[in-house]
């Protein structure tokens, strides 16, 4: 046993928008590449015609999920709660959704549905009986800059404390221990006008852990007559948690599964064939959980790609290698 | 998001009715990394060659089915009916004469409403060759 490796689809969303792999491509690649097996997806991105989708994609859902092997680990879902153009949705509303989705993550396999950090966690409890009968574990993912040690944690800890029930719980996303802003993000701001002096100002704020108003004022003070797209550069510190990779561990109890955030997998200096984020705490934020003897899935989460298709074709980020590159990094860390 | 890569250069052309061309259409993808209900368009605004295309006369094609666009806006459209993520919507714009063969040059704006982030408003321009 020990901590186990997945992929969230999300990280291959650009190969399937330009139609480069579809759902078989993806899975072949988490099994062959990657020699694992933990799938996680989007509903609305990878299940078509969501929410109703036909028994012919069902069945070959799961006919590829057991040509290769693999475990439906988490389904992420949504609320949309302003699908109505007259109304924002009520809490009923959105229970009577999330029962929906969690019906068809069970029709499709999965052990877990993810709901968003702005869920309430009366919605989930609504749910509840729905997630008993069809064995369905509910996990709210804790997304930056929401931190690991805040309301939206211990509201559910307690509510499990309370209850022990197994049916809700926690999926951290691993952005919570960012700690420098993502480099393909800075690349995207000075492309759009940002000067790399404002960007090392923006670095140095995140190192000292500044709020958004000082790393402003950093910028104002450090730099001549800045530029709108210098200042907008202090949204980065906004974004960030500042959590401790510590706290984590004593976490893992109510842990479904986690969101193996990354932006961008570089070589480390010195150690060729061997990737970092240099952004995000993974080494520490690991550690900690094989201390709590975490053993569930860390499903990797690629968001790099975005700020890299404001140019053409050529330009976009090769999602793939990317992937694979995070998962050397996983396999290293976890110690398989 | 993608607002780069909205408006595809796929199947760009006139439509044609009993021999006389009634109309012409682009074909766009969705501005974010998942689909939504087709009732969170908040707006498809095309401008072609510098012309703006009247939202009245266009239809709206997707997953075999085919829409007044501005029944889309209204409150009592379905919320079940999706776009697709990476699939085709096609813009039909009614025009007698359609457009001429060639290159034109075509300007999206796809206006989409979020749960937790603001509605997404993209834009895209290209100069398209329509058949």
């Amino acid at each position: 046993m020990g901590i186990k490796r997945g992929v969230s689809l999300y990280s291959y969303q650009q190969e399937q928008f330009f139609k480069r792999m579809d759902l078989r491509a993806q899975i072949k690649e988490v099994r062959e590449s990657l020699n694992t097996d933990g799938i996680e997806i989007i509903d609305q991105q990878t299940i078509r015609d969501y929410p109703n989708p036909s028994d012919e994609f069902v069945d070959n859902w799961h006919a590829l999920m057991d040509e290769f092997n693999m475990k439906a680990v988490t389904m992420d879902v949504y609320m949309d709660v302003l699908q109505f153009r007259d109304h924002v949705m009520t809490h009923d509303e959105c229970a009577e959704r999330l029962i929906g989705d969690i019906k068809l993550a069970a029709r499709l396999g999965f052990e877990n549905v993810r709901c968003l950090s702005a869920v309430p966690l009366d919605v989930m409890i609504k749910a509840l009986p729905t997630a008993e009968k069809y064995n369905v574990r509910m996990g709210k993912e804790i997304h930056a800059p929401n931190p690991i040690d805040g309301k939206l944690v211990s509201e559910i800890v307690e509510y499990v404390d309370k209850t022990n029930t197994k049916f809700i719980g926690l999926v951290p996303d691993m952005g919570v221990f960012q700690f420098l802003p993502n480099n393909p993000s800075l690349e995207w701001s000075m492309r759009h006008g940002a000067s790399r002096e404002a960007v090392e100002i923006v670095k140095k704020a995140c190192l000292m852990k500044k709020n958004e108003d000082e790393a402003r004022q950093m910028i104002l003070e450090g730099i001549q007559n800045p530029t709108d797209a210098d200042l907008s550069l202090a949204f980065q510190v906004h974004m960030l948690s500042y959590s401790n990779p510590a706290d984590i561990e004593k976490l893992v109890p109510y842990i479904v599964s986690i969101h193996g955030k990354f932006y961008e997998m570089t070589e480390i200096e010195g150690k060729p064939g061997q990737y970092e984020d240099k952004s995000i705490n993974y080494a520490d934020t690991i550690a900690a959980l094989k201390k709590g003897g975490f053993e569930g899935y860390i499903n990797s989460e690629y968001e790099g790609q975005r700020y890299q298709q404001d140019r053409g074709m050529e330009y976009l980020a090769d999602e793939v290698e990317e992937v694979r590159r995070h998962h050397e990094m996983l396999a290293r860390l976890i110690g398989e | 998001m993608y607002d780069k890569h909205i408006l595809t250069d796929e199947g760009c052309r006139s439509i044609w009715e009993r021999g006389k061309k009634v109309g012409y259409c682009v074909n766009i993808k969705i501005n974010y990394y998942r689909g939504l209900p087709l009732s969170c368009i908040e707006e498809i605004a095309l401008k072609v060659d510098g012309e703006e295309v009247n939202p009245e006369t266009m239809l709206v094609q997707h997953n075999g089915r085919e829409y007044r666009y501005m029944d889309l806006l209204t409150d009592d459209f379905p919320t079940d009916v999706y776009w697709i993520f990476g699939e085709k919507l096609r813009v039909v714009v009614q025009k007698e004469g359609g457009i001429e063969q060639g290159r034109h040059k075509v300007e999206l704006t796809l206006k989409t409403r979020r749960t937790y982030t603001p509605t997404m408003v993209s834009t895209c321009e290209k100069i398209l060759t329509f058949a």
